[in-house]
């Protein structure tokens, strides 16, 4: 059973500093299901230890972080290991693991939550996973042989094997040409579109925001500073605003 | 000028101990997570494949030097008091109790602790770790609670081994100035070896390893700043570990001591 208005992620309040340094000040998110959250914010902003807060790699100094309803800081180790298995996270520079093969990383997360399927079935979640990114043939080679885009690709073939709910991307187009960051981008939201993924994207590219989001989040001084659909944003007289629509095509 | 010294002294030592603590709690982190499941036996089999199988060479080749050097050197010294009999009983004693564990150990610590701080360090600036993690597994398990138990298994081995090439080369040594045959040679080895010679050897090795893999994996696992983190954590992985080897040496020299075992 799909519901459109439920919750999937929600942030309120959070606070996160480094020292002296304040990162994120009350920031505040409700992601719905099936809905594509897309925050800009300038190099340094805080985009990229927002999503790490999300998914626990950094711990909030104040504020809740609710995920299909359950708060996130109560969770212990094994409890949040579970629940990561709902949570794709796709990286900036695509972290895939450099000593096993293609096969291997999209294996890697299978293997050690899904102890029940057998080998073949394994193959054949592997085989469709490479499928729907187009890299069937990469499948025994190594990651150091293939491409940036390619890696990204392998990136977010891994991600999406577990079949997440939620989905983080972190820059997902950083470092490609355009025309394989349009590419990634398409690709991204066909299969959120197949799996009825919810996701936060972290970019600076308003181009991508506009290809992908239903609502935008500027990301300025550590609060969320401006939100609306590309179209409102655009509208807006806000010079820290305006700024990211300068270079968008 | 006094005061900023004094202060800079400070922090180091509250840094060191900083450090120090974090330590003991990877310790006790892989002491609590080694020994529950889910065991990681594939990339522990692997682990054990390149860090013994893969170390042997190395080990080998240096362990034949290292006999036939002792062997060679030692004899003049004993040719002045018509001792050259007793060459291979103290080659053999030498190599089994000191030796062999101390050198294998330092090539080992070389070898691999310098190999798994790069390669965790640099899964750690690259992301792989966190990838690990946001995916739900337990990166720790399989990266560290494998390679540091395959270390601490493969070192007495590869001890063991070192030690039977070190003799067989003393063997040689002894032969290019002398004709002793096979078994003569290895008889006398044997009469002056006791098993218990073996034992505080084959521990003090596991030790020895434990340390190698624990220093390792903290140092990489916990590398930062790019690239020249990754430098520093199996730089300093080698430093640290090899100051350790020495560190349960004496204590294990004082334990065997204490027992009446150095006799």
């Amino acid at each position: 059973m799909t519901n459109e208005n439920q919750v999937v992620l929600k942030i309120e309040g959070l606070h996160k500093s480094f020292g002296s340094k304040h990162i994120l000040i009350d920031f505040n998110l409700e992601l719905k299901k099936g809905e594509n959250i897309v925050v800009i914010g300038k190099s340094g902003s805080g985009k990229s230890v927002l999503i790490k807060c999300v998914v626990g790699l950094l711990k909030p100094d104040k504020g809740n972080i609710r995920i299909f309803d359950i708060n996130m800081q109560k969770l212990n180790q094994e409890e949040m290991d579970r629940l990561r298995v709902k949570i794709g996270f796709l990286f900036q520079n695509s972290a895939l693991y450099d000593s096993m093969t293609v096969r291997e990383n999209l294996l890697f997360p299978m293997r050690r939550h899904w102890m029940g399927i057998s080998r073949e079935e394994e193959e054949q979640l592997v085989d469709e996973a490479l499928e729907n990114v187009g890299l069937l043939h990469t499948k025994e080679m190594m990651p150091a042989e293939l491409s940036g885009g390619m890696r990204k690709r392998v990136a977010i073939a891994r991600t999406l094997i577990m079949k997440p709910e939620l989905v983080l991307y972190d820059e997902p187009t950083t470092g490609l040409d355009p025309i394989t960051g349009r590419e990634i981008v398409q690709l991204m939201l066909d299969l959120q579109k197949k799996y009825h993924i919810s996701s936060i994207m972290i970019s600076h590219d308003m181009t991508v925001a506009k290809l992908t989001a239903n609502k935008i989040i500027v990301l300025y001084d550590g609060t969320n500073y401006a939100t609306g659909t590309y179209e409102e944003l655009k509208k807006s007289n806000d010079k820290n605003v305006q700024q990211f629509f300068e270079f968008a095509t | 000028m006094l005061n900023i010294d004094g202060m800079k002294l400070t922090k180091e030592i509250s840094d060191f101990l900083d450090e120090a603590g974090q330590v003991v709690a990877f310790t006790l982190r892989f002491l609590k997570e080694g020994f529950k499941p889910r065991y990681e036996w594939h990339e522990f089999l692997r682990q054990s494949y390149i860090n013994g199988y893969k170390s042997l060479p190395l080990v080998g080749i240096t362990a034949f030097i290292m006999g036939l050097v002792l062997t060679v050197q030692s004899r003049p010294t004993l040719a002045e008091f018509g001792a050259t009999s007793w060459l291979p009983a103290m080659v053999a004693i030498s190599i089994v109790r000191e030796i062999g564990p101390v050198i294998t150990a330092l090539i080992c610590a070389g070898k691999i602790g310098s190999s798994i701080g790069a390669e965790l360090g640099s899964m750690r600036v690259t992301e792989q770790i966190d990838a690990m993690e946001v995916s739900g597994t337990n990166p720790f398990k399989y990266l560290v609670v494998t390679r540091v138990l395959s270390i601490s298994l493969m070192l007495p081995v590869l001890v063991l081994l070192g030690d039977f090439i070190a003799i067989y080369a003393c063997y040689i040594g002894v032969n290019l100035k002398d004709v002793v045959s096979w078994d003569l040679f290895f008889n006398k080895v044997f009469r002056s070896l006791r098993f218990s010679d073996f034992i505080p050897s084959i521990i003090k090795s596991v030790f020895f390893g434990f340390a190698i893999g624990i220093v390792g994996c903290f140092k990489g696992y916990n590398s930062q700043k790019g690239t020249e983190g990754v430098g520093h954590a199996a730089n300093s992985a080698v430093v640290v570990s090899s100051l350790i080897v020495f560190v349960i040496d004496l204590i294990a020299v004082q334990i065997t001591d204490m027992l009446g075992l150095n006799v």
